[in-house]
């Protein structure tokens, strides 16, 4: 009776995972409230770092929770706490420009599994070490990972730029 | 993977009654600590030397009516003490009481348990959001402030940790100080994890988010019955967490003489708590102003210097 294993609970935790990642993106994208669309986008990216867990890098997960939630989203909260639009006011609804990017992906990920279609496809599931990625960011791709927290940096700079200059206009 | 699912809820029936079981001695405790500085005795009269108070206390809280203001945002004040309190079950996961005893051995579950922590802030501002209430909005505001003075220090903390031991995994972390304590090492770096975990935890002198004589009760104002008391299973389970990663990552984990192992992680787990409590009553609240230029002047730049010369040292 109590056979059941984890892989049988897999297409359910799936499905939830699902509902979490779309359900999470459609309030971030049509709720009226600022606070909502934060909520939702929240829910959304810990839907992600399910989907990473479930293809099996837990690591990977884990980091999407620590930056994306820990980070970005904490970031936005901040923001979010500091503007002064009141709810009332709320966020413009979605016009019909919305609908480009929308009719874009839809048709990017259709031809995608159009074209795969009939094709057999093997996950190659050999495991990464993790210190193997730690080596791997250090050494091969040591110039891309600075450039890309020069890129952090510059964007920092410019934001306390912009903060100053309205601080004086003000 | 072939875990089976009576195991899993095995796991989840265990951290369900740790969860219980901690927040009801620790409310005792508290309270009788607090009696005890304050030259009082604390609750007496439920059970010997009043043991049995916190029981009562739930069942009252259990039995009253949970009011949702009628301005209040209803889904997001239903949802919040929920988001506060369930990664508390997955953050008691990796944590290991003795070489054996462990929910589930994981080799990044001291990342995991960092990461979880980082949503207890997200069900805070959902509850001051939710409730429509402005104290309880600047409680919530106030959380979010604060989680960026105290994480990167506390994060720098933990990697200096695993730079010496070489792995994410609390088991292997433990193992590596069977001879020496962490803390023999790295005195200064205990100390400002004990205080980014004291604001992590919100406890006082660095409760900003409550604050109640500034906040009335901060970002659980609105709270009743159940709402608030999910709310403090959660932080005192955070509390919990806290002092078992201490123990861990600082004292050896279930290392100690006679005793059994998880004899003294417990013993440990409860001495660093006692010690978070001494703080509530020894330490007047600082302002929220002078906590975030001491997180960003003091404790980054200190556990940066400490992280540099670890690294220059293990090198050599």
């Amino acid at each position: 009776m109590f056979d059941i294993v984890i892989h049988d609970v897999y297409y359910l935790s799936f499905a939830m995972i699902l509902i979490l990642v779309l359900g999470g993106g459609i309030i971030a994208v049509t709720s009226k409230s600022l606070i909502y669309c934060f909520f939702g986008l929240v829910g959304s990216l810990l839907g992600v770092a399910g989907l990473y867990y479930n293809l099996g890098s837990p690591l990977v997960a884990v980091m999407q929770i620590m930056i994306y939630i820990g980070a970005v989203c904490v970031a936005i909260a901040f923001g979010v706490s500091l503007t002064r639009k009141s709810e009332d006011e709320g966020v413009n609804p979605p016009d019909i420009k919305a609908a480009i990017p929308i009719v874009l992906v839809t048709a990017m990920l259709g031809s995608t599994l159009k074209g795969l279609e009939g094709r057999h496809i093997v996950a190659s599931a050999h495991k990464i070490d993790e210190s193997r990625i730690g080596w791997m960011l250090l050494k091969e791709y040591l110039l891309p990972f600075e450039i890309i927290s020069i890129l952090l940096t510059v964007a920092v700079l410019g934001a306390v730029t912009i903060a100053l200059i309205n601080r004086r206009i003000g | 993977m072939n875990i089976s699912l009576l195991s899993v809820v095995g796991y989840l029936v265990g951290i369900a009654a740790l969860v219980g079981l901690n927040a009801v001695i620790l409310v005792w405790l508290e309270r009788k600590v607090a009696g005890h500085m304050q030259f009082r005795l604390g609750p007496m009269e439920v059970g010997p030397h009043g043991i049995l108070q916190t029981l009562a206390d739930g069942i009252k809280l259990v039995s009253k009516q949970l009011v949702i203001p009628d301005e209040a945002d209803k889904p997001l004040f239903l949802l919040a003490p929920i988001v506060s309190l369930v990664p508390i079950f997955a953050a008691m996961v990796p944590l290991p009481f003795s070489e054996t005893v462990q929910a589930w051995e994981l080799n990044i579950g001291l990342l995991l348990i960092i990461a979880l922590g980082l949503l207890n802030t997200l069900g805070i501002l959902l509850a001051g959001w939710g409730s429509n209430n402005k104290y309880a909005l600047l409680g919530g505001a106030r959380a979010v402030a604060q989680i960026l003075a105290y994480k990167i220090p506390l994060l720098i903390c933990v990697m200096t940790i695993i730079m010496m031991t070489g792995s994410y995994s609390l088991r292997d972390i433990a193992i590596a100080q069977k001879d020496t304590w962490n803390v023999l090492y790295q005195p200064i770096l205990f100390i400002v994890y004990i205080i980014t975990v004291t604001l992590e935890t919100n406890r006082s002198p660095f409760d900003f988010s409550e604050a109640e004589s500034e906040l009335v009760a901060g970002f659980h104002t609105e709270y009743s019955g159940m709402g608030f008391s999910l709310f403090f299973l959660a932080e005192y389970s955070y509390m919990f967490i806290a002092a078992g990663l201490a123990t861990v990552l600082f004292l050896g984990g279930w290392h100690g003489p006679w005793l059994p192992g998880v004899a003294w992680t417990l013993i440990k787990i409860y001495s660093i708590i006692f010690l978070m409590m001494w703080f509530r009553w020894t330490f007047p609240r600082v302002r929220i102003d002078q906590m975030l230029s001491f997180g960003w002047k003091i404790l980054l730049p200190l556990s940066l210097i400490n992280f540099i010369i670890t690294a220059g040292v293990l090198a050599l």
